[in-house]
């Protein structure tokens, strides 16, 4: 089920009815989650629910297991070893399988003339799989890693795992933070559901009306990119680096909007990453569940920053190529992920890594001109990564970023129709950029007012009526 | 929570007041519009068409019939009413809401060619945003336009098909009197890709058609069937020409409508008079408008409707 779709305009009260009407029992609403949860997954096909049930359960197992060999350092480390590569061999060949077959039959068909095509499998790629199976992943590591004890109830730990508004694109929980929220009591807070609904508000915004309406125009553009001057092209490419971000953040912003209707936090997942001023500032505000998890499950674990140089560098590229393949299977992920990881070690042997923790021109109006310079290379860079991304394959990616230094400039005018909520948007997140999301207002006498508030919320809805896009799926969902 | 749904019912209840509202306003700004598909029916849907002659069609009539041309010749005011992508089914459709809202013509000339008389719903959308509110044309085109089912009854939601600068495009003109001249070169690649071209007359639009001639006959509107020029070479590719001609000539006689066919004037044979397979560019247009005008002129039609 799509959040932006009818069924979830019926879905969403429906449930929420339902929930607040058992909150005299967390049991019970834990179990209406779970039901509400494999309906919403089931609707895409409900064979999904076999695997997401499968993946719950072992590692639903592997925790009481684990807490059973408590002391048994041996045994724990083979359990937890058993349900990470159970979890991530079904991720593997739903997602991988083929991939890794094509590319074997082309390394063999070149070297020795022997093709196996014939054992490629026609594969539905289950949606959000890489989400659930990091969050069922991320439980037993924590488990292991005696950061949380395991939990003995089966409903609260399938909510967890197949909670509805995250399950398909994330943010990717931790079990340290999500899990206990489902053993607590929660509790009707006026002020936290109508924050949920601003934010959802927010995240209906930039999916329907910037991310959709770009897709149609890079949609339209990319089949004939060789027509596309360099101009063009750059336009392109600036337009699918909003797509993306107004699709994901979007989607996220819905995603954690709607767990606060239900009395839940979820972590943050975006903080206004094209304001960033380098490259690792970047990714410290981009698709934050996914890169914090590799941080600390990966990268850490591989050593992290606490080791030599030339370590740091061989972390961070096993890292990124990780996060590339992540993300699909396909040849641009990898260097799209390379390609990050090259930046980043870059920025990590010039020692400027770790700089701009606060947000960009803090406690100021406007950036000055070094900032304003360093946001413009760093987006620059994050074009580049996304032309990468978003081409079919590298030959595709190399022949658009050539063919955007070098092709003549012509006119076009699709660009422009687009303009007007391009910089609505890019204004709006500018001056919330130190705020959780773009529509918490600021504590100010004029956003007391109702009227003020109503207003803007009339106005967005308008937009989004008026301006919606084509309808498109949400870009992670394939992840 | 009862604070909290009070407050939903109280930010819903207003709402539809508010988008119904703003569709009002919105519609009437965008049908001033001067975006070709939407201009194409200000003047009609405003009853500001005083016109003895009509001309009816799909593009063919749009680009190929100049009234001012006629109206020079002519001593009379025309109008072209073509409507692009369109079959006389819809173009029936359009000439009853000419008729709802603007003064019964003399003369109708009725552009007839091999796409004439096939059934076809689904045109240029964006044509009929502004005129959701009018009752004569829902009846006439949006009940049966692919419009989804949140663009028919969420005001506003439909103008998210259309670019807002064509909503809000102002300035001169884009037609004149209905007719816009293409004034293009040739471009011979869709003619590369047609093998051959068959003409089936559908049953419902062929039915169509002979009541909008039914009534036109009682109410003495006089119809003149035109065979526009076409280049050669697509005609030469019609598999069943006779068959069309035929089906012409039974329909003309039947409801003693005289025919004109410029199908074989001489400029069908010249590339430089057309910008496609099918359609004259502008100086094709107005040699084929000023013999039109004064074939049209040796008919007598205007002088025996008079």
């Amino acid at each position: 089920m799509l959040f932006n779709s009818i069924e979830f305009l019926i879905f969403l009260p429906i449930v929420f009815l339902l929930y607040w009407s058992a909150r005299r029992s967390i049991r019970w609403q834990n179990l209406l989650i779970v039901v509400a949860s494999y309906v919403f997954y089931g609707w895409w096909d409900w064979r999904f629910l076999l695997l997401i049930a499968l993946t719950s359960s072992c590692s639903y197992a592997s925790g009481l297991l684990l807490e059973n060999n408590e002391g048994k350092r041996k045994i724990q480390r083979i359990v937890s070893a058993v349900n990470i590569v159970l979890n991530l061999t079904i991720l593997a060949i739903f997602k991988y399988y083929n991939f890794f077959v094509e590319n074997l039959d082309a390394l063999f068909g070149s070297v020795f003339g022997y093709h196996f095509d014939w054992i490629t499998l026609d594969i539905i790629l289950p949606v959000g799989i890489s989400f659930y199976t990091f969050q069922a992943l991320s439980y037993t590591i924590d488990v292991y890693q005696k950061k949380l004890p395991a939990t003995h109830d089966i409903i609260e730990f399938f909510a967890y795992i197949s909670f509805f508004p995250q399950l398909v694109a994330g943010p990717i929980e931790r079990a340290t933070n999500l899990l206990p929220q489902f053993q607590k009591a929660r509790h009707f807070d006026y002020a936290k559901a109508t924050d949920g609904l601003r934010q959802m508000l927010w995240g209906f915004f930039k999916k329907l009306v910037i991310a959709d309406n770009c897709a149609t125009i890079v949609n339209g553009s990319w089949d004939s990119y060789h027509e596309l001057s360099g101009i063009g092209l750059l336009m392109v490419g600036i337009l699918f680096t909003f797509q993306i971000y107004c699709d994901f953040s979007g989607y996220s912003d819905i995603a954690i909007g709607c767990a606060r209707l239900f009395g839940f936090n979820l972590m943050r997942n975006f903080d206004f990453p094209y304001f960033s001023r380098s490259i690792p500032e970047f990714w410290r505000r981009w698709h934050i569940s996914l890169t914090t998890w590799f941080r600390d499950y990966i990268y850490f674990p591989l050593g992290g920053s606490r080791c030599d140089k030339w370590k740091i560098i061989r972390n961070i590229f096993i890292v990124w190529a990780i996060s590339g393949l992540w993300h699909g299977a396909n040849w641009t992920f990898v260097c799209w992920g390379v390609f990050h990881a090259t930046l980043l070690a870059i920025y990590n042997l010039a020692g400027i890594n770790t700089k701009y923790k606060e947000c960009v021109a803090y406690g100021r109006f406007l950036p000055n001109f070094k900032e304003l310079f360093q946001m413009a290379l760093t987006f620059f860079l994050t074009i580049i990564g996304w032309i990468i991304f978003r081409a079919e394959n590298m030959t595709q990616a190399w022949d658009y970023i050539y063919c955007m230094f070098t092709n003549a400039p012509t006119g076009g005018d699709t660009f422009y129709s687009w303009v007007f909520y391009g910089f609505l948007f890019l204004i709006v997140e500018w001056f919330q950029r130190d705020k959780q999301h773009a529509l918490q207002f600021p504590d100010t006498r004029l956003f007391h007012s109702r009227i003020v508030r109503w207003s803007v919320y009339y106005l967005i809805f308008i937009i989004i009526i008026f301006s919606t896009g084509t309808n498109q799926t949400f870009i992670y969902f394939q992840f | 929570m009862k604070r909290f749904f009070v407050n939903i019912l109280l930010f819903a209840l207003p709402f539809p007041g508010i988008l119904l509202v703003a569709d009002y306003l919105l519609s009437k700004e965008a049908a001033r519009s001067n975006y070709r598909p939407i201009e194409s029916w200000y003047d009609l849907m405003h009853g500001n068409i005083d016109a003895d002659v009509i001309i009816m069609g799909n593009s063919r009539a749009w680009v190929q019939y100049h009234p001012m041309i006629l109206d020079s010749i002519l001593g009379v005011s025309t109008y072209n009413i073509g409507m692009e992508g369109s079959a006389v089914n819809r173009q029936v459709h359009k000439y009853n809401l000419f008729r709802k809202h603007n003064r019964k013509p003399k003369v109708i000339l009725q552009n007839i060619d091999l796409f004439s008389f096939d059934y076809i719903v689904g045109l240029e959308r964006e044509q009929f945003l502004p005129y959701f509110w009018d009752s004569s044309m829902r009846e006439e085109f949006l009940s049966s336009e692919p419009f989804t089912f949140w663009e028919k009854y969420i005001p506003l939601h439909r103008y998210h098909i259309i670019q807002m600068k064509n909503l809000i495009s102002r300035g001169p003109r884009s037609l004149t009197k209905g007719y816009q001249g293409m004034d293009r070169e040739w471009d011979g690649s869709k003619y590369q890709q047609i093998s051959e071209l068959t003409f089936v007359p559908n049953d419902t639009t062929v039915r169509i058609f002979e009541e909008y001639l039914s009534e036109t006959r009682a109410e003495s509107i006089k119809v003149v069937f035109v065979v526009a020029p076409c280049y050669i070479g697509t005609t030469h590719k019609i598999v069943n020409l006779a068959e069309l001609q035929a089906f012409y000539q039974n329909l003309a006689d039947k409801y003693d409508i005289p025919i004109l066919d410029y199908s074989h004037m001489d400029i069908c044979n010249d590339t430089t008079f057309f910008y496609n397979a099918m359609h004259l560019n502008k100086r094709g247009a107005e040699l084929f408008s000023d013999s039109l005008a004064n074939d049209i002129k040796k008919l007598g039609v205007l002088n025996k409707g008079l």
